[in-house]
C-alpha cells in the first residue's frame, strides 16, 4: 500500500466519471460524495435557492439531498439519465414542497428582493457554463414567450400548472400543454446547438 | 386517467407543477408505460440545463453535510461490488497481505509447483470456469468502474508487477517498469490492471499466478491482450506473491517458463 510511488494518479477523484463517484459513494467512501458535492452542489443549491427565495431553506434543501445521496445510493439509476440531472430533480421536489407548504408561502410573499447567488467561479465550472450557458440562453429565448413564461412560473416560482393558470388567466389545459411542448422545443434547440443534455464529466 | 390525459401532463409533472393526486397516477402510470417515463426523463434533463448556475458549492455547507452523515453512520453498510465473478464472501477479513515475498527466478516457481501438483490438479478443474468468468467480467461495462472504486478503498492491497525482461525472451535485462497493477479488496474481489504487459501471438496467453500458504497456484487466465480483469482469492488465505507468465492459449497447470512480471517486494 504505502510507497512513495502511487500508480494510480490517472484515477483520482477529480478526474473520476460520476458513475465511478458513485460506486465509491456505494461503498461509503467519502471523499467520493464530497466531489459529487464539489461538481453538482453549487448547480442544486443555486436552483433550491431560485425556488424558495430563502439561502436558509436552500441550504437545507441541498443539505438533504447529498445526505440522501449517501444514505440510499442505489436509488439513482444511472440508465435514467445523468448525476447532477438526478440531484436537481430531487432538490427542486423538496423545495417545492416547502414552498407549497403554508408558512413558506408567507415568508415567500414577504420577500421583496430575490438573493442574487454570487461567487466565485472556478475554472472548470466557468469553463463548462461559459459554453454551454449560451446555448442554453438561446434556446430559452427562442422559446415563444408564452411557453417560456409557463415553464419559468411553474419551474422557478413553484406554481402548479393550475396556479400558472389562474394567475394568467388562461384555461387549464393551454397552460398544461405549452410548458409541454415548451420542454420539447428546448430539448430540440439544445440538441441542434449540440449541446448534451446529460451531463457525463466535469 | 387515461394515457392520454396523462401524456398531457407529463411536462408540468417534470416540473413538480401538478397536483397532489395527479402526481400519484402519473407515477403510478410511469411504472408500467416506459414511452412517457421517457419522455419525463428527457424533461428532467432538460430543466436540468435550464437551472443550472455554475456557481461553487459552499465549503461550510459541505461541512455540514459531512457532520450529518458522520453522525448517522451505521445507518447503512458498504454495497458489495457487482462483479460477474464475484461470489459470497466470508466476513471482511483482516487485511494482513503484505508484499513480504518476492520471486526471482523461475526455481521458485518450479519448486512450489512441484509440491503442490496435486492441489493444482484440483484447481485446474476450476480454471475453465473461472476463464469463463473473466471473459464476462470483461465484457462487463462496469468493471472499469469498480476498478476505479477498488482504488479508492483504503484498505485495497495494490501490489504493482514489474517487468522482469523475459517477454523479451530474456535476452535483455528486466527494466522494472511497471507492467501490472493488482488490487484486493478485503473481501477477496481482486483485480488486475494492465499497466504495461505487450500484446500476445493469438494462440497465447498471460497466466497469473500466485503464492498462497507457500504454495502457486494459478488466479487465472488473463488473454493475450489482457485491460482490466476481474478475479477473487480466497481472503482468509493471503496471497503473497504475484507473477504473470506467457503461457500457450488455454493455460497451464504448472508453468516451465519465466514470469514476464513479478509482484516487487515493499
Amino acid at each position: 500500500m504505502g510507497g512513495s510511488e502511487n500508480p494510480f494518479d490517472m484515477l483520482k477523484l477529480e478526474t473520476a466519471s460520476d458513475a465511478a463517484l458513485m460506486v465509491a459513494i456505494a461503498r461509503m467512501h467519502e471523499p467520493a460524495l464530497a466531489e459529487a458535492y464539489r461538481r453538482h452542489g453549487g448547480a442544486v443549491l443555486a436552483l433550491a435557492r431560485r425556488v424558495l427565495g430563502s439561502a436558509d431553506l436552500a441550504e437545507e434543501v441541498t443539505q438533504e439531498v447529498f445526505v440522501d445521496l449517501w444514505d440510499s445510493p442505489e436509488r439513482f439509476d444511472p440508465g435514467r439519465g445523468a448525476l447532477r440531472t438526478f440531484l436537481m430533480t430531487k432538490a427542486h421536489g423538496r423545495a417545492v414542497d416547502i414552498v407549497r407548504s403554508e408558512s413558506a408561502r408567507r415568508r415567500r410573499e414577504e420577500r421583496t428582493v430575490r438573493e442574487t447567488v454570487v461567487s466565485g467561479y472556478d475554472i472548470e465550472h466557468q469553463a463548462w457554463d461559459l459554453a454551454i450557458a449560451e446555448q442554453v440562453k438561446a434556446a430559452v429565448t427562442s422559446l415563444p414567450a408564452e411557453e417560456r413564461t409557463a415553464i419559468e412560473m411553474a419551474y422557478f416560482d413553484g406554481h402548479t400548472y393550475r396556479e400558472v393558470a389562474s394567475i394568467l388567466g388562461q384555461p387549464e389545459g393551454t397552460v398544461k400543454s405549452r410548458i409541454r411542448s415548451g420542454l420539447g422545443r428546448l430539448r430540440s434547440a439544445l440538441a441542434q446547438h449540440g449541446v448534451e443534455t446529460a451531463w457525463t464529466e466535469p | 386517467m387515461t394515457h392520454d390525459e396523462i401524456s398531457q401532463l407529463l411536462g408540468a409533472f417534470a416540473l413538480d407543477a401538478v397536483d397532489t393526486d395527479e402526481a400519484e397516477a402519473i407515477r403510478a402510470h410511469l411504472v408500467e408505460c416506459p414511452r412517457c417515463a421517457s419522455e419525463v426523463a428527457e424533461h428532467w434533463e432538460v430543466t436540468g440545463l435550464i437551472a443550472n448556475v455554475g456557481v461553487d458549492a459552499p465549503a461550510e455547507l459541505w461541512d455540514r453535510i459531512a457532520a450529518q452523515i458522520d453522525t448517522d453512520s451505521g445507518a447503512r453498510r458498504p454495497a458489495p461490488l457487482h462483479l460477474a465473478s464475484s461470489s459470497p464472501a466470508p466476513s471482511r477479513a483482516p487485511t494482513t497481505v503484505r508484499r513480504r515475498l518476492a520471486w526471482s527466478t523461475v526455481g521458485t516457481i518450479a519448486a512450489a509447483a512441484a509440491v503442490v501438483a496435486v492441489l493444482m490438479a484440483v484447481q485446474v478443474g476450476r480454471l475453465d470456469q473461472r476463464v469463463s468468468q473473466l471473459g464476462l467480467a470483461t465484457r462487463h461495462n462496469e468493471l472499469t468502474q469498480a476498478v476505479q472504486a477498488a482504488l479508492l478503498e483504503p484498505d485495497a492491497q495494490k501490489v504493482t508487477l514489474a517487468d522482469t525482461g523475459s517477454a523479451t525472451g530474456g535476452t535483455s535485462p528486466g527494466n522494472g517498469a511497471r507492467a501490472a497493477v493488482v488490487v484486493v479488496l478485503p473481501d477477496g474481489s481482486a483485480f488486475l490492471v494492465n499497466t504495461g504487459l505487450p500484446r500476445l501471438a493469438s494462440d497465447r496467453t498471460y497466466q497469473l499466478w500466485g503464492v498462497v500458504n507457500g504454495q502457486t497456484v494459478s488466479l487465472g487466465l488473463l488473454g493475450s491482450q489482457p485491460r482490466d480483469v476481474a478475479f477473487t482469492v480466497n481472503p482468509s488465505a493471503p496471497v503473497k506473491a504475484f507473477a504473470v507468465t506467457d503461457e500457450v492459449a488455454g493455460g497451464v497447470v504448472r508453468t516451465t517458463h519465466t514470469p514476464v512480471a513479478l509482484s516487487t517486494s515493499a
